[in-house]
């Protein structure tokens, strides 16, 4: 039978399990904010029983460890849903920061290239009158440098997109290697009794924050060891080991950045494809050699197409000197760059006596028949097949509905995400209400057994009052 | 479904967030009055927008071209008018002095008036529109015709574009209508012939001369009705040009500009539906032990 000191060690098993049930929840409380905490729980268990007499008696309580709570089905849907959201929502801010190609900019390409039209067209109806000249020129200048500046700002957004993904390959080689080095620390801290919650909350906003720039995808193996990798199969972290992502100049695509890796194993570095890369900064990279150079390249094209056509009209007019009509725009020898290099033939900047508007060499200054084959050009199929206007709607609107279909995307991922996180935060997150319940709970056996040790006291002083 | 602390902070931040998109884009469309500002508002519109736009325009500097030309045209009319009514004065001293009640010094006496319609005539034929003249064709920085009756113009008619391709005359050939150039009658020569006659007391010229100004008349005569048909004809196209404009600008409007009562009553569901997502937001943050009489 036991006897009331083995009550009194009872108790004390009793109030130091409730002490770290208490100190589990304060720890809860105080991670109630912290992102990617897991809630703990400290599981009690009954200690080992006593037989006195044939009769069997408690031993007490301790707190066998304390586990994390989490829901590994949803955790397991993560990676590819973090990865997505992050990819369109990268992909939607890149397009729709982009203004060159609005509608409604008075100073764009469509409302630059209909002044030129207008300017030509009343040019032709009094072609020797000098002020009529100089606005067509300048007219021809205000095209030219809307081609400019919308190339500019087309680059600008694509360089803009390197600067971020040069910045984030550091963010990314940080957490890679912040994982293995996790990976190598949980497995020595798991070979205890206790498993090492901190760290695994750790590993797992490391992997978070990686799987949301780069989209790799994440594999856990039987070790606990958790190994991410892009979309070709190239591991970014495996094992202990992780991979370095670096960037280079693409030349062959305009000096704008491409990736690059080195293995863990220290090979390489090897090229990393736009489409092996997910997340964020796959985003950015779709956005900066999709849509954007799309339309970069497409504006080329049609500075290009204008600027050939317009010359061949006007190198086969006359100035009002009658000496051979120049071209109009000075252009170079491909659509490459063409935007951006476009200008207006300095000579006729500096003599518009010498923009050609004359068909024949010794007709009067009023002869706009060269001009009327200029002004033909808006009619004319540029090497799309669609006239220049219709070329630029149509790109425009291409560009558009990237833009649109991005930004659907973005908040389609958006929400599966927030449906996912909000699952997990269900399982894994703190309840401040169901918090303090646990922590009145453990008060009350707390209290219990402190009654429990009064009680125990009293008897034994009972007793030893009625010692001789 | 257990809710956790930071469900419902993150369900706040998200349907605060969301719902202070939806007021901010409803403000911008109600105080912008546009409802396509960037491509990806609407792809299919933008699209439309720029070539409505374009042909707008284009319309527009139709519309501009071809009332300069007919104002251009009416001034051309108002000269050959001139011409015309000197060309009758002309005709009426041929027929008074080639009548025998006149002798020799009446008609030296009339000789100057003859000159003085070919002068008036000549200047008539000078008449500028801005700082171009009308009747020299291509060559329309200088007088066509000199003191003395002389062209120095040539024989293009200026055109200019009604439509895609569509080449209009916006002005009259004056070697023909005038020089008779092409079998015509010259009418300046005539007039010089005239007054020469008069000076000569001769009669028999005098009497030719009669039908050789009948001739002139009714070539200057055609010579205005080119002008009147062309002026006809470009205000045709301005007519059309400037329904073509009105039309694309009601289209634009159409696609581009936002419908000022839906804008201002998306806006006002819009703070509605914020107003109920902060105020159900803080009522779920009431219900907490920490606070347990709310």
């Amino acid at each position: 039978m036991a006897d009331l000191f083995s009550v009194l060690s009872t108790s004390a098993t009793a109030l130091n399990a409730q002490q770290s049930v208490t100190s589990v929840i304060s720890n809860n409380l105080a991670n109630v904010d912290t992102p990617g905490y897991s809630r703990q729980t400290a599981n009690l268990q009954s200690s080992s029983l006593d037989m006195l007499g044939g009769v069997v008696l408690g031993g007490g309580v301790t707190v066998s460890n304390v586990t994390q709570t989490r829901d590994r089905f949803v955790e397991a849907q993560l990676p590819s849903s973090q990865g997505a959201a992050a990819f369109s929502q990268a992909q939607s801010n890149s397009l729709t920061a982009v203004d060159a190609l609005n509608a409604s900019n008075s100073s764009g390409i469509s409302s630059a290239l209909a002044a030129f039209w207008t300017s030509m067209q009343s040019l032709s109806q009094d072609a020797g009158n000098a002020s009529l000249r100089t606005g067509a020129v300048t007219a021809t200048q205000a095209l030219a440098s809307s081609f400019n500046s919308t190339s500019s700002s087309l680059d600008a957004a694509r360089s803009g997109l390197d600067t971020q993904i040069i910045g984030s390959l550091t963010q990314v080689n940080t957490l890679s290697q912040q994982i293995a080095t996790l990976n190598t620390q949980i497995r020595g801290a798991s070979a205890g009794a206790q498993p090492p919650n901190d760290l695994l909350d750790a590993r797992q906003n490391a992997q978070d924050a990686l799987v949301a720039l780069t989209g790799a995808q994440v594999v856990r193996d039987a070790q606990g060891d958790v190994s991410l990798s892009l979309g070709t199969g190239l591991a970014l972290v495996s094992g202990e080991s992780a991979a370095k992502l670096s960037t280079s100049p693409d030349v062959s695509n305009g000096n704008h950045v491409a990736v690059f890796a080195t293995l863990a194993d220290g090979t390489g570095p090897v090229s990393v494809s736009n489409a092996a890369i997910g997340g964020q900064i796959g985003g950015w990279l779709s956005a900066r050699d999709g849509a954007l150079k799309t339309a970069a390249t497409a504006i080329d094209q049609l500075a290009y197409d204008v600027a050939r056509a317009v010359n061949t009209a006007t190198t086969s007019s006359f100035a009002l000197n009658g000496s051979a009509g120049q071209a109009l725009f000075t252009i170079g020898s491909s659509a490459a760059g063409a935007a951006g290099s476009i200008s207006v033939n300095n000579a006729i900047v500096n003599d518009e006596s010498l923009l050609p508007t004359k068909g024949t060499s010794t007709a009067g200054a009023g002869d706009a028949t060269g001009l009327a084959n200029l002004i033909n050009v808006q009619s004319q199929a540029m090497s799309g097949g669609q006239t220049a206007a219709t070329t630029l709607a149509t790109l425009t609107s291409q560009f558009g509905s990237e833009t649109q279909q991005a930004t659907a995307n973005a908040a389609a991922d958006q929400a599966s995400l927030t449906h996912l996180t909000t699952l997990r935060a269900s399982a894994s997150g703190v309840s401040t209400n169901e918090e303090l319940v646990n922590m009145q709970r453990a008060q009350s056996a707390y209290q219990a057994m402190s009654r429990v040790i009064t009680t125990t006291q009293a008897m034994l002083t009972a007793l030893m009052a009625i010692a001789p | 479904m257990r809710i956790t602390d930071s469900m419902l902070y993150t369900n706040a931040n998200s349907s605060i967030g969301a719902a202070r998109t939806a007021v901010s884009t409803a403000t911008e469309q109600t105080s912008s009055g546009m409802r396509v500002v960037q491509p990806g508002d609407d792809p299919a519109a933008t699209a439309s927008i720029l070539t409505d736009t374009a042909a707008g325009k284009y319309a527009d500097a139709i519309v501009k071209s071809t009332t300069a030309a007919q104002s251009e045209l009416a001034i051309a009319d108002g000269a050959l008018g001139t011409v015309t009514s000197s060309l009758a004065t002309a005709s009426q001293l041929a027929v008074q002095f080639a009548n025998d009640s006149n002798n020799a010094t009446d008609r030296a006496n009339a000789a100057p008036n003859v000159q003085a319609l070919i002068q008036q005539i000549i200047a008539a034929l000078n008449t500028k529109s801005g700082d171009r003249y009308l009747f020299g064709g291509s060559q329309d920085q200088s007088s066509p015709f000199d003191a003395a009756g002389n062209y120095a113009g040539d024989s293009q008619v200026r055109t200019i574009e009604v439509a895609p391709g569509v080449q209009q005359a916006a002005s009259v050939r004056a070697d023909v209508g005038i020089k008779g150039v092409g079998g015509g009658v010259d009418v300046i020569a005539t007039l010089n012939a005239l007054q020469t006659a008069l000076a000569n007391n001769d009669t028999t010229t005098i009497q030719n001369s009669i039908d050789a100004l009948k001739a002139a008349t009714n070539q200057v005569s055609l010579l205005r009705t080119q002008a009147g048909a062309n002026e006809n004809a470009l205000a045709a196209a301005e007519s059309v040009a400037q329904a073509t404009s009105n039309s694309e600008t009601k289209q634009v409007s159409n696609l581009q500009d936002a419908d000022i009562v839906a804008t201002a009553t998306k806006l006002q569901m819009a703070q509605t539906a914020l107003q109920a997502a902060i105020s159900a937001s803080t009522q779920s943050f009431k219900f907490t032990l920490l606070n347990p009489n709310g």
